[in-house]
């Protein structure tokens, strides 16, 4: 039997990212899979591509997003990322969110990302993506990260963020992990 | 200098003649108690049904397709009211991810002269302040005139109306002065 790399006595975290733009493979994906390669040193196990879902999200019975609410719910890290729309994250992500039991998040550590096309929402992902996640149980042991549009494959608009955030994350995910 | 206003812009103002109230509703249950208690705050507001009800649990994958005609259609008859009640359960101490989907389609300033209210309903009293904290701003992202508090009711009250009466009592003159300050030509 295959098992997964990883298991709830490995040092080894599960990750991954949630991605709501409506374009795939979108600047905000990379940037969401970047966070998580610095943070572990490796790509992330799990990429969920809301752009790839259409329908589905709609549908309180598609099989597909259960699947995917019971992958991230089996991670120890994700990142969850929204371009800025409207000032917000993106009705795209929330209705993915919207799908995920009460406390559905309870022993991930989440990091709430969001890009923009000025510093004038840089507030956005602490303001009102963070909240969410708090409401279904993530453990949110950092700031929230706001990139801007343009800088997104600069690895200079994450460092200050990364240095405070690494041992914080470190952490917490080795708490939830049962790691050394 | 003393305060004046004129007779036809303050709190007492007659609602404009030819007033377009309308509701938006980010429920995923059709005619649901979020529609039910929107289109009551329409009626309370302006004595009459609201012109255009948009229940977004009827749109279906529309909301999903940028290119989706009904939901532009949806879009436009929304911007051409003069004041609108956007309406939301509570999911995750926030507004629905289907109202949002809605709400994005919108372009920037869009919402510019419409009169809105924020109106979330929510099972328990400790998410009194999500539509005033989260749903408000992205009406004010869109331009919108917000010239009250967000409204905030428990799902089990939505049908008595003792549960609309203070903030009724508060908002019928900022609403009506609004509306009367902005009326625009039909």
């Amino acid at each position: 039997m295959t098992e997964p790399p990883v298991n709830q006595n490995s040092p080894i975290p599960r990750t991954g990212v949630v991605v709501g733009n409506p374009k795939p493979a979108s600047r905000t994906f990379q940037a969401a899979v970047h966070v998580v390669e610095q943070l572990t040193g490796a790509a992330p196990e799990l990429a969920i591509d809301l752009a790839a879902f259409a329908s589905g999200l709609l549908d309180w019975s598609d099989p597909a997003v259960a699947a995917a609410v019971e992958a991230v719910r089996g991670l120890d890290l994700v990142v969850v990322a929204s371009p800025t729309y409207k000032a917000s994250y993106t009705g795209l992500l929330k209705v993915f969110l919207d799908r995920f039991p009460s406390n559905g998040l309870d022993s991930v550590v989440a990091v709430p990302l969001m890009l923009g096309a000025g510093p004038g929402h840089q507030l956005a992902p602490e303001v009102f993506l963070k909240p969410v996640l708090a409401e279904l149980g993530a453990l949110l042991p950092t700031r929230a990260l706001y990139v801007l549009d343009g800088a997104h494959d600069d690895p200079a608009s994450y460092e200050a963020w990364l240095a405070s955030a690494r041992t914080r994350i470190a952490s917490a995910v080795s708490g939830v992990s049962g790691g050394a | 200098m003393s305060e004046s206003q004129t007779p036809d812009s303050g709190p007492t103002a007659p609602l404009p003649a030819n007033l377009r109230a309308g509701v938006v509703v980010g429920n995923p249950k059709p005619a649901s108690r979020t529609y039910q208690a929107a289109v009551r705050l329409a009626e309370l507001l302006t004595g009459r049904a609201p012109d255009l009800t948009i229940d977004l649990a009827e749109y279906g994958a529309g909301l999903l397709d940028w290119s989706d005609a009904a939901t532009a259609g949806a879009v436009s008859d929304v911007i051409a009211l003069d004041l609108l009640v956007v309406a939301s359960p509570t999911y995750k101490a926030s507004y629905t991810g289907l109202l949002k989907l809605f709400l994005d389609r919108f372009k920037a300033d869009s919402l510019a002269g419409v009169v809105t209210i924020p109106l979330m309903l929510g099972a328990g009293p400790g998410h009194a302040m999500a539509p005033e904290v989260f749903l408000k701003p992205v009406l004010t992202e869109l331009g919108a005139l917000l010239p009250t508090r967000a409204l905030y009711l428990l799902d089990s009250s939505y049908d008595d109306p003792a549960a609309y009466e203070p903030w009724l009592a508060a908002a019928r003159g900022p609403v009506r002065a609004a509306l009367a300050a902005n009326t625009r030509p039909s």
